[in-house]
């Protein structure tokens, strides 16, 4: 066997032409399939994890206007400390942050006016903003009468940071109020759901919203297979009108759908690209095959056997996959690492609607690079099988005299 | 005995005093409503920015009281738009697809500065309570409104007030947090039914300084034109 290797690596290096052929057809699969697995694992991950973290938490309580409002202050005090304390009890819970949903409101520049969704997060979620969206200008450690604008608005009406507005807005009760407020930062909007939301400090939004309650509890749990459980739970101990309780299974249809129609798609993708690579591989190794005739003759003379010399050429395509998906591994891993340091790739606003953003951070896992080092070995070396079969029914005097 | 006796009669003059006073409130804010309460009347809208005129609009304006109706005639593109506040939500027609909706009362006006409840949503008395009453100049008196209740749009109004032909003269309104929101201007002082009346009304975005809106109020009847079942949410269609 160790013969028979050496032959193959000694061969590997002769026959540069047909290696080196073979070799790109093989790193550009490498290349393509790592990508798409990649953009396929990042896009679920990000759908889930973005929908998770962000938009709908592992478990949120929603609060109605009127349980919030403070004509119902000593109801909604007993409520929320009940709810605090179960909640800072539980064992599943990691963590839980109030959070504020204004309705509609308007953000006024100078004379102009933009209709806006504000969020109100409190100082321990802030930095989610700058780990979900690109900060591109000013500084969101800080938001304390301050907001944080997409840059859909900074550029409409142009904005930087530094620069006064005012906010006005519904209360929960119905009134209208107005306060003012400096941008504090930019992002850059990654889909048609936040292009024109306003996030702020979870205070300012609470007293511009003038409620006594958060509009919604966001409760994060390292084990989302007990969100149910702990679902049940909460319902158990606030069974009122105006107090609902969802965990992110509720809200995820769209998104897996999204996220199941994007793996599949990329799947159909990344399988028509090993069927042309391995069509390709096979003419080229048929061909390689073709130009060694005068070799094989040679070797079956020397009393090898034709299984042996096969052998040969199948170690030849082992170890050619071995060396270029190697190739094909670095440059896809510098890759995807320069993209994330980039904070991802910017695919432009209509692909929020297919990725459900418009950044895209691809993921490689280990198992994906199995996966693809697998995939890579094993469909050249059948390639080469169904090319070894010209020299099955081929005679030594044949092969020689060719 | 006698000190006592003293001390019930102060009481008792207070509490007339007081409830005088409160009664003088009231007839207040109700003569403003008064005033400003009429029937039928046609109405028009013009909204400009910068100075020049953007849009306008033309009404048929009806009310019974607390209900309120608008049937949209000018221009063409809107003829046949009705709005009707039936005294608990604000219900749009739109003709072209032969639709009712419900539309938010604190939402403006085709998109004019004023707002939905500022056109169809009108009571002095019910929404407010004067809490200030400071004179200003001859017969004109500063009244201060406070909300009854924080549902009320405007937390707080402060009003011009022309005591003697009893119309209101200049309206701030602000904001929750005290912040001046819009300024109305009552112009044009006509006579109807033997009251004064302000035929023209300019609202003033105080955020959006380069807009107005000016509404017109001319064929004004005080009295009752339609029967209470035109002010229902099943004849809006008709």
């Amino acid at each position: 066997m160790g013969l028979f290797i050496k032959l193959a690596i000694r061969n590997v290096h002769r026959n540069l032409k047909s290696t080196f052929l073979n070799g790109i057809g093989i790193t550009l699969s490498v290349i393509s399939l790592l990508f798409i697995l990649s953009l396929s694992r990042g896009i679920e991950s990000q759908i889930v994890s973005r929908n998770i973290r962000f938009d709908t938490g592992a478990l949120s309580i929603t609060i109605d206007k009127k349980t919030a409002s403070f004509k119902n202050k000593e109801a909604g005090d007993i409520l929320f400390s009940e709810l605090s304390s179960f909640l800072d009890k539980h064992p599943l819970v990691t963590n839980y942050f109030p959070r504020i949903y204004l309705p509609k409101s308007s953000l006024y520049f100078n004379d102009n006016s933009q209709s806006v969704s504000t969020i109100g997060l409190s100082k321990q979620e802030i930095p989610l903003i700058g780990e979900m969206l690109e900060i591109t200008e000013g500084d969101i450690e800080t938001t304390q009468s301050g907001i944080i604008i997409s840059n859909a608005i900074a550029e409409q009406y142009h904005i930087t940071p530094g620069d006064n507005c005012h906010l006005m807005t519904q209360t929960v009760d119905g009134s209208m109020n107005l306060d003012e407020f400096i941008v504090k930062g930019i992002f850059r909007y990654t889909s048609q759901g936040n292009k024109f939301t306003v996030y702020m400090d979870y205070e300012d939004a609470r007293s511009l919203y003038h409620t006594n309650l958060p509009s919604r509890i966001f409760i994060n749990t390292d084990n989302l297979g007990e969100v149910t459980g702990i679902k049940q739970e909460i319902r158990t101990i606030i069974e009122q009108e105006g107090v609902e309780t969802t965990s992110y299974l509720d809200h995820m249809g769209s998104a897996r759908s999204i996220s199941t129609i994007n793996k599949y798609g990329m799947l159909g993708v990344a399988v028509f690209l090993i069927l042309i690579s391995f069509i390709g591989i096979w003419s080229m190794q048929t061909e390689n095959i073709n130009e060694r005739q005068r070799e094989i003759g040679s070797l079956l003379s020397f009393g090898f056997k034709t299984g042996a010399v096969k052998k040969t050429f199948l170690y030849e395509s082992v170890y050619i996959s071995l060396l270029f998906f190697t190739m094909g591994f670095f440059i896809t891993g510098g890759s995807i690492l320069f993209i994330n340091l980039q904070n991802g790739i910017y695919l432009g606003e209509s692909a929020s609607f297919a990725f459900g953003s418009a950044i895209i951070n691809p993921v490689l896992t280990v198992k994906q690079v199995l996966t693809v080092l697998g995939v890579t070995i094993l469909y050249p070396f059948v390639a080469t099988a169904f090319s070894l079969q010209t020299v099955s029914n081929r005679s030594i005097i044949n092969l020689l005299h060719n | 005995m006698r000190t006592f006796i003293f001390l019930i009669c102060v009481i008792v003059n207070l509490l007339i005093w007081n409830a005088s006073g409160q009664n003088t409130e009231t007839n207040m804010l109700n003569e403003l409503d008064e005033c400003l309460y009429m029937e039928y009347a046609t109405m028009r809208m013009d909204l400009y920015k910068n100075g020049k005129s953007l849009r306008f609009y033309e009404m048929d304006f009806y009310r019974s009281g607390d209900k309120m109706r608008m049937e949209f005639t000018e221009p063409a593109t809107e003829k046949g738009r009705r709005m009707l506040n039936d005294n608990a939500s604000l219900w749009m027609y739109l003709p072209r697809t032969s639709k009712v909706m419900k539309i938010p009362f604190k939402q403006s006006f085709m998109g004019s500065d004023a707002s939905n409840s500022d056109l169809m949503r009108m009571s002095f008395e019910k929404d407010y309570e004067i809490v200030r009453t400071t004179p200003a100049e001859g017969d004109i008196i500063e009244l201060e409104l406070k909300a009854r209740d924080l549902e009320v749009a405007y937390n707080k109004l402060i009003m011009q007030y022309d005591t003697k032909r009893r119309v209101p003269l200049k309206q701030e309104m602000y904001s929750l947090s005290d912040k001046l929101i819009k300024t109305m201007l009552y112009e044009d002082i006509i006579r109807v039914n033997n009251r004064d009346f302000p035929s023209t009304i300019i609202i003033k975005e105080e955020l959006q300084k380069n807009t107005e809106t000016k509404l017109h109020y001319s064929n004004i009847q005080k009295e009752s034109l339609k029967a209470p079942e035109y002010f229902t949410l099943g004849s809006l269609k008709r």
